[in-house]
């Protein structure tokens, strides 16, 4: 909602209990999608179960759809939208390990919460080792600080990096989006869908 | 011909990103300057304000990006100005070296002696396109009066009001204190250095994902 707080539509109170219940529904849907159940996320790692895949992919392609459609309506000024800065090669590492734990753990942080909300005494143990793991990465900062900053490009978009128009980007991703549905489903089939 | 829901989505899909394809987004992406009748609506709302409170607690917690600049005469600037502020007096500030010490700060504090001029000024500066700009809830006027010799709330008097005067109270001295330098030393104002935030710092924000 932060382009339109920008423009002083609503107050910062207001602000507080939209992000409450987009926070509210975020959940919801993460849990109606069954992503507070450890087994069925990791499926996906095992190819018998793309659904965190499509969720994601769909999630995607459908926000960014929507902004920029409604910035190109001019409902919406899409340079006020905060942009995570790029730390290529950290944010790389940093996906491995997220993978590696989200595998071996059978979730993510997100989907964890989700889980222990819902009662799942797996989430609580996740939960607890990823705080430890906060711990301990908090601790050891400082010698992790270069590995943290390692590969800092700024705010920077796919179409900044192409030197493309976002609108070529865009379609790019929804092109790259349908291929992994198409290929999701077929290594489905092939690796045999597991319903839990 | 029969189409699978499935193939429908994607068709549709495909659809909307060849649009995009050709369409000019990016042109589309500049950032609005001087919508005049949001402009207005944020005079009347007063939403422009900021108050003196908030100003002193950033001074206090030297938040990045942020500068006040003072648009009274160099005269009024030497005998006081809030610490940190910077001179640039109303006439000179659309020069270019005025503009120049503005950049590379993220939010910028109008403050004249009261309300009028700074408000003035922020609209010269919105429609220039600066996006961050503030004035200084009633002016130099209000700030001296309220640091300088904060008034005891009166009975019955709430936590809020309290509270409000107690920092007023302690604040008082921090925020005066450029009155006996100014006597003694002559202060040019300083560039101020390009902050670049790191707005991961302060946003505290849950990246995105699952």
């Amino acid at each position: 909602m932060a382009p339109f707080f920008k423009y002083g539509f609503f107050t910062e109170q207001t602000g507080l209990i939209i992000a409450l219940i987009i926070g509210a529904g975020f959940g919801f849907w993460l849990e109606r999608a069954g992503f507070g159940y450890s087994r069925k996320l990791a499926l996906q790692f095992y190819f018998r179960d793309m659904t965190v895949l499509n969720v994601m992919f769909t999630s995607i392609v459908v926000a960014m759809l929507g902004l920029l459609f409604f910035s190109l309506f001019g409902w919406l000024d899409i340079t006020k939208i905060y942009i995570n800065p790029t730390y290529l090669w950290a944010q790389l590492i940093g996906g491995l390990i997220l993978g590696v734990g989200f595998a071996v753990g059978g979730y993510c942080p997100g989907t964890s919460v989700v889980g222990a909300v819902t009662g799942h005494v797996d989430a609580y143990f996740f939960l607890g080792g990823a705080m430890f793991g906060m711990f301990v990465f908090g601790e050891m900062f400082p010698s992790l600080e270069g590995l943290y900053n390692w590969g800092y490009m700024g705010d920077v978009r796919l179409s900044d990096v192409f030197n493309l128009s976002s609108g070529v980007v865009a379609f790019a991703v929804v092109v790259l989006a349908i291929l992994f549905f198409i290929g999701g489903q077929w290594l489905e089939n092939k690796f045999g869908k597991e319903e839990v | 011909m029969k189409v699978s829901s499935r193939n429908l989505g994607f068709g549709i899909l495909l659809l909307l990103g060849l649009i995009l394809a050709f369409s000019p987004v990016d042109q589309m992406n500049v950032s609005k300057v001087a919508d005049r009748e949001l402009l207005l609506s944020q005079l009347h709302s007063q939403s422009n304000y900021i108050e003196a409170e908030d100003v002193a607690h950033w001074i206090i917690d030297k938040e990045p990006g942020i500068t006040i600049i003072d648009i009274r005469s160099a005269e009024d600037f030497k005998k006081y100005h809030i610490p940190g502020a910077i001179n640039i007096p109303l006439e000179k500030l659309l020069d270019k070296e005025s503009l120049e010490l503005m950049e590379g700060s993220e939010t910028l504090i109008l403050a004249s002696n009261g309300n009028t001029k700074a408000s003035q000024a922020w609209l010269f500066l919105k429609e220039k396109g600066y996006d961050d700009v503030y004035v200084l809830h009633g002016g130099m006027n209000y700030w001296v009066q309220v640091f300088s010799a904060p008034q005891k709330p009166a009975e019955p008097y709430t936590d809020d009001e309290i509270f409000r005067y107690q920092f007023r109270l302690a604040a008082g001295p921090v925020m005066m204190g450029t009155v006996r330098a100014a006597s003694n030393t002559t202060e040019t104002p300083v560039k101020p250095r390009p902050v670049k935030r790191k707005r991961r710092s302060l946003k505290k924000k849950v990246d995105e994902g699952c």
